[in-house]
């Protein structure tokens, strides 16, 4: 069992910084209308993402040997800081970098492997070597921008995104840093992972949120898009999900708890359930989210009536849907709960109110 | 209100030793995990020794988990975390009724199921992958794989924040403890010795030939290691109620990013990150009785890490020593082991020893390696250093529970 | 100069500008490859390794701190490689 942590300091979203095949930054993503559900093409299992130019974006030097994933992160990193209208004069100290991933490193490992079979060590490259750590990516973030507060790269196939965002927050309330950006990046999946994930995957995708003390915020006089209240991270084991019942108590309690964190005087929740096509045990869960959803009679799901699946951006897929959100939102009076099911069993859960 | 966080439970699976007793006698004589390559064949590779854990026996350590359904790092994250649990005393159904979880730490992840797939491939083609090594192959089933096996509902988190990881998820354990969001925490990492992780040390120019020996004047490289390495955590007031043995007290820890460079540590912000450990566990730099090294045993690494130790505690730092010398470098489980043998340092009273050490090197003067075997001393304050490519430094600080 | 030596000369130019991330025209003889190109050891060890399997020789890392320029470099590998003076 687990209780969502409610956060004593406020904490406010700044900024966002997507890099997908649907947009990159935030207003091309506030346009972007009804993208986050997946539609399996059959004919292609990885879609490219054509739009990403590294030289534009980051010059002529200093990203080439790096693996994409790690030059996608770079990109979001500093659309999330624009947006943010972080000075770029902020120091590094007081900055904390968080990021999900999974495919980081895949491609590089697989080169390597492969050439170290083939003509023994003399067919890795030395200035390649560092990215067979997959930590590359958070890394690089940090080396870009200079940011130096802390430094986490957590995976999982679907939640480490949202797991990073909450960590982020976890890190701000503990007083490491005012200022964290936070988020996921991925490279190229391999093949397999349609199998678990969805029958369609993206070549990469970044999503990086700026979070910052609501202190921090204010004395910069920023634009907050929204502030976390509470989270909670947890495992759902197959004995509970083959349960309906202890599944409904499990979810629903904690999702109880987690909205109690809300101010009062909103109009309502949106709940947005994000799992991956290809997992019925994420749906099962999903299921029980959505059963709490329509219990309440000031909730509503996002992505019409069943919430829509997604998955194809893997741990960015939740970190875009809910930059997409904050982006877009117009109403200032509904709270936003986004809950994230991986296919192994991991449910994030963060709650989200407007500000002021 | 903040909760104190003890350690009283440690699960090693290690290459001189598994489970507590074997592994803290080792400690004591200062023994070595260092053999010749038999995980993959190393034949025409320039260097070919490792500190492997050929005893390894995941069925024997596993109540839960089959074996053939995952890949050897979730193995041995597993059978720490069990060994840890049971190190414990605490009920084990009692432990699955509760608020409980895990944070696990890897560089590789499930490096030896990449690879059997690479040769798979490179031998036939897609459709002859076996299925179950494709199962096996996420690095994130290394926390599902010990919270399947423990049956634990709470978090289930894997870090990669490359060598320093266990050290990222012990901070991260002994914080969700500390503010309430769960009860029961096991923290740890794990790692497998593979092909392609040392051919890329080989190629940095960072691995050795036969003898890891940090902080000597010859020192040339780390070896890779492997193994697992967990460890039990709960509130104080948790382990008092239920009259457990506690090692030792996590009193904080300090994390931070040289930001500059993937390989080159940066000496300055490894004081940075020292300080910022110190301040998280309100503790004094005069306080620390023992510093658990980093110590991989490159040039540059003992160099800048000395360097930064010299910053912070002054021309006659306390001693520091590096297990690297008989482990090997166990990669994400690292500074683990580091938090274990500095838990039994604290709880048995001595100082885990440097072996290999024959020369003293001029360019670090005032260093105390604690060469060849442990030396008894009261430990009141440890600090355990991890430190990683990337720059990402993450320090924790243990203590006796005063 | 020979021409061999002229064509090895840029040979090696060209593999320290893609190293590097800098065009050929910007490399000199004696350019310094650490003050006026900012390379690291990382990038001195990939020239050095791209050189190896270019001219399929082995050259000791601790010939490294010698390579500073384009020139050193050319003088380490042509006594490894047994190139003519």
């Amino acid at each position: 069992m687990s209780t969502p942590r409610l956060l004593d300091a406020g904490i406010v979203v700044t900024g966002v910084g997507p890099v997908s095949r649907h947009a990159i930054g935030r207003a091309e993503l506030a346009g972007v209308a009804t993208e986050w559900s997946d539609s399996p093409a059959r004919d292609e299992w990885l879609r490219p993402l054509d739009a990403f130019d590294a030289a534009r974006r980051l010059g002529r030097k200093g990203w080439r040997a790096l693996p994409p994933a790690a030059r996608y992160a770079m990109v979001a990193a500093r659309l999330a800081g624009e947006d943010a209208r972080l000075d770029a004069d902020l120091d590094g100290n007081l900055v904390g970098v968080v990021l999900g991933t999974n495919f980081a490193a895949d491609e590089t490992v697989d080169r390597f492997d492969r050439a170290v079979l083939a003509e023994g060590v003399r067919g890795i490259s030395p200035l390649e070597a560092p990215n067979f750590s997959i930590n590359v990516a958070a890394s690089q973030v940090s080396v870009d921008r200079g940011y130096r507060a802390f430094n986490i790269t957590l995976i999982d196939l679907f939640t480490a995104g949202s797991s990073a965002l909450w960590t982020a927050c976890q890190a701000l309330e503990d007083g490491r840093a005012p200022v964290a950006l936070a988020g996921a990046a991925e490279g190229r999946p391999p093949r397999q992972s349609t199998e678990v994930l969805a029958p369609t995957l993206d070549e990469g995708a970044a999503c990086l949120l700026c979070l910052e003390t609501t202190d921090h915020a204010a004395a910069r006089a920023a634009r907050p898009l929204g502030q976390v209240r509470a989270g909670a991270q947890l495992f759902v084991p197959a004995a509970v999900v083959e349960a309906p019942d202890r599944l409904d108590a499990l979810t629903h309690s904690l999702l109880d708890g987690a909205v109690r964190a809300l101010p009062a005087g909103l109009s309502g929740v949106d709940v947005d359930v994000v799992r991956p096509p290809a997992s019925a045990r994420a749906e099962a869960v999903a299921a029980a989210a959505i059963r709490w959803t329509a219990a309440r009679t000031d909730a509503a799901l996002v992505g019409g009536p069943d919430g829509g699946r997604a998955a194809a951006q893997a741990s960015a897929t939740a970190p875009l849907r809910l930059a997409s959100q904050l982006a877009r939102r117009t109403t200032a009076s509904r709270a936003l709960v986004q809950v994230v099911i991986g296919p192994e069993g991991h449910l994030v859960v963060l709650v989200l109110s407007p500000t002021a | 209100m903040r909760r104190r966080v003890v350690i009283t439970g440690l699960g090693p699976v290690s290459s001189v030793g598994i489970g507590t007793e074997e592994f803290a006698t080792a400690l004591q004589q200062g023994e070595s995990g260092i053999s010749p390559i038999s995980s993959f064949d190393a034949t025409g590779f320039p260097h070919r020794m490792a500190g492997e854990v050929p005893a390894f026996d995941p069925k024997q350590m596993l109540e839960h988990l089959d074996p053939r359904e995952w890949g050897r790092t979730s193995l041995f994250a597993a059978a720490a975390a069990r060994l840890a649990v049971q190190d414990s005393g605490i009920d084990p159904a009692a432990l699955s009724r509760a608020r409980a979880g895990s944070s696990i730490g890897t560089t590789s992840g499930e490096s030896q199921v990449i690879e059997e797939l690479t040769a798979q491939w490179v031998a036939g083609s897609l459709k002859d992958l076996d299925p179950a090594l494709i199962r096996a192959t996420p690095a994130s089933r290394l926390a599902v794989a010990v919270n399947r096996e423990l049956g634990l509902t709470g978090e289930a988190l894997t870090l990669s924040t490359a060598c320093s990881a266990s050290n990222y998820a012990l901070g991260h354990a002994y914080a969700t403890l500390a503010t309430g969001e769960a009860d029961y925490m096991i923290a740890g990492g794990a790692d497998s010795v593979c092909r392609w992780a040392h051919a890329g040390f080989y190629r940095l120019g960072a691995l050795t030939e036969f003898v890891c020996s940090p902080f000597d004047r010859d020192r040339s490289g780390i070896l890779t290691g492997e193994g697992g390495a967990a460890l039990f955590l709960e509130p104080l007031e948790s382990a008092e109620r239920r009259g457990a043995r506690i090692y030792a007290e996590v009193l904080g820890y300090g994390l931070n990013c040289d930001a500059s460079h993937m390989v080159a540590p940066d000496p300055v912000s490894i004081a940075e990150c020292m300080r910022r450990a110190h301040r998280k566990a309100g503790i004094d730099a005069a306080q620390v009785d023992y510093i658990c090294a980093h110590g991989t045993g490159t040039p540059a690494n003992d160099a800048m890490e000395t360097q930064a130790v010299l910053e912070v505690f002054g021309p006659k730092p306390p001693p520091i020593s590096s297990i690297k010398s008989m482990l090997g470098h166990t990669m994400g489980a690292a500074s683990g082991f580091g938090a274990i043998a500095s838990a039994l340092g604290i709880a048995r009273q001595f100082i885990p020893p440097t072996i290999n050490f024959r020369t003293p090197d001029p360019q670090m003067p005032g260093i105390d390696p604690v060469a060849g075997v442990a030396r008894p001393a009261r430990l009141r304050v440890v600090q355990n250093n991890g430190f990683a490519f990337g720059g990402n430094n993450a320090i924790t600080i243990l203590g006796e529970v005063a | 100069m020979t021409t061999a030596i002229q064509q090895h000369l840029d040979e090696i130019r060209e593999i320290a500008a893609e190293v590097l991330e800098i065009e050929p025209e910007e490399i000199t003889e004696t350019s310094s490859f650490a003050e006026e190109h900012e390379a690291d050891s990382l990038r001195a060890i990939e020239i050095l390794a791209r050189i190896e399997k270019k001219y399929n020789v082995e050259i000791p890392q601790a010939e490294l701190p010698k390579m500073v320029n384009l020139r050193a470099v050319y003088d380490v590998v042509a006594q490894h490689a047994g190139w003519a003076a």
